[in-house]
């Protein structure tokens, strides 16, 4: 076991909420076809009330702070924020699409001692970059940010997200990545929007897409090994959780709403008008959630694909259940390994419930 | 100056929090991670830039119940691991006065 998954585990059975992603605005600078946020909203958190939220989440012993949005540098006290939260000790990273990151920022998020840049580049082609953040020039700005972040000897890393407008310019932003001498990571997941609405999520690659990006050595490594199916479930997977959202990690809103993770949006209670202790430990939402192990979900406990699966409880919660399937998540699954799982499979025996209707019915004609 | 005379604090260049009993540290500078147990946690809250080690691990002996001779070799060889990867830095005068 390394040391984070050990430190992670002591702040599970301690309940601590390790990690937090406190996304400080959702105003944008660009407009992504993707985005599952509303950039309208008002009434976002004072820098007081920003402030009081990371000196809670320090007393609570939060380490791992994501300062996000939107654009967190939008916020005119967006270094302050984050100075003060360096100023307690947190391990800070920040995710940003950096067009506003030049020399003095680049420089000053070095002095401040920020543990890494999260940066998402679509493409390496300007034109289908700048078509999906709908911002001109922004595949531009955001390389030469990321120039300025090395050059100061920051870590960055690209998170390139593929959708069908980019499916098949993963292993281009990856030698993008490579010659810039940052990290890489894929996501091929479309999420709903946060108030619910799917229509977005139309963006997102086909199947025929999501496997070829399953089966591409560069993304998955051993290919072979990545793509094996496996029945193999222990009860140590059966006893454990889906992941860490609600057990150690929090996510905050620009408005003060607490939920278990930014794609999981369970209301659990509100900043402004409960400490966030309070919300942490007493919350009705986070006691139901953490009273769920993966034994307890209705299918996919019984899924071939449950021990190394992604399932998302946030996406679940989406599609109605969060002790459900995640669609996306099957899709994944099968994507990668071409078995079907629990949840497809009941959908299937569903349908060939319907079926033989339909050939008898084509039978009497 | 020997090393139990010196002053340390904690360097600017980490993140840290107390996690039970133990600490978790990360470097902000290369992102390695270290944990601390509860007698490592006990000289890391202790130091301050005003208190030399000597001081700090002869109050470690009451607390652990180890004899000074232990305290102050165990304490010395943990300071020197933590200097060694910038975690904590040395002055030969007290913080305050060396910020004067």
């Amino acid at each position: 076991m390394s040391l984070l998954e050990e430190i992670k585990q002591k702040a599970t059975a301690l309940g601590v909420p390790l990690s937090a992603h406190l996304d400080i605005t959702w105003h944008c600078n660009e407009r992504c076809v993707h985005c599952y946020l509303d950039h309208d909203g008002t009434g976002e958190l004072t820098t007081h009330e920003v402030k009081d939220v990371i000196r809670q989440l320090s007393d609570a012993g939060t380490f791992f702070l994501t300062i996000s949005g939107g654009e967190p540098l939008l916020r005119r006290d967006c270094f302050e924020i984050l100075e003060y939260a360096r100023s307690l000790r947190f391990q800070v990273k920040l995710k940003t699409n950096a067009v506003m990151i030049g020399p003095p920022e680049a420089a000053r998020l070095k002095r401040l001692g920020i543990e890494q840049v999260q940066i998402s580049v679509y493409s390496h082609i300007d034109s289908v970059h700048d078509a999906i953040t709908k911002l001109p020039g922004s595949l531009r700005r955001t390389i030469n940010a990321i120039r300025l972040l090395k050059e100061n000897d920051i870590k960055v890393s690209i998170a390139n997200v593929l959708m069908q407008i980019n499916s098949n310019h993963g292993k281009a932003v990856k030698q993008l990545a490579q010659e810039l001498g940052v990290r890489f990571s894929i996501d091929p997941t479309i999420t709903p929007m946060i108030n619910g609405d799917r229509s977005i999520t139309k963006l997102g690659v086909s199947m025929d897409e999501l496997r070829a990006i399953m089966h591409t050595e560069e993304f998955v490594g051993d290919v072979a090994e990545f793509c094996s199916p496996t029945s193999d479930t222990s009860d140590d997977v059966l006893d454990g959780y889906s992941c860490s959202a609600g057990h150690t990690l929090a996510y905050i809103s620009p408005f003060g709403d607490v939920f278990p993770c930014v794609q999981f949006p369970m209301p659990c209670g509100n900043v402004r008008t409960q400490p966030f202790s309070d919300i942490w430990y007493r919350s009705p939402a986070f006691s139901e959630l953490r009273s769920v192990h993966v034994r307890d979900l209705h299918t996919c406990s019984s899924c071939t694909h449950t021990s190394y699966c992604s399932r998302c409880p946030g996406l679940a919660y989406m599609e109605g259940d969060f002790r459900g399937p995640s669609t996306a998540d099957c899709g994944k699954s099968y994507a990668r390994t071409g078995v079907p799982s629990a949840a497809m499979l009941r959908g299937a025996q569903s349908t060939s419930h319907i079926a033989p209707g339909l050939v008898q019915i084509s039978g009497l004609q | 100056m020997p090393l139990a005379e010196l002053y340390l604090s904690q360097s600017p260049h980490i993140a840290a929090r107390t996690l039970g009993e133990d600490t978790v540290i990360m470097s902000t500078l290369d992102s390695t991670v270290y944990m601390l147990n509860s007698v490592g946690t006990a000289i890391w809250n202790a130091v301050n830039g005003k208190t030399p080690l000597s001081h700090i691990a002869t109050a470690l002996c009451a607390e652990f119940d180890v004899t000074a001779q232990e305290a102050h070799g165990d304490a010395k060889e943990f300071v020197d691991q933590l200097i060694k990867h910038g975690i904590l830095a040395v002055s030969e005068s007290p913080l305050a006065e060396a910020g004067q």
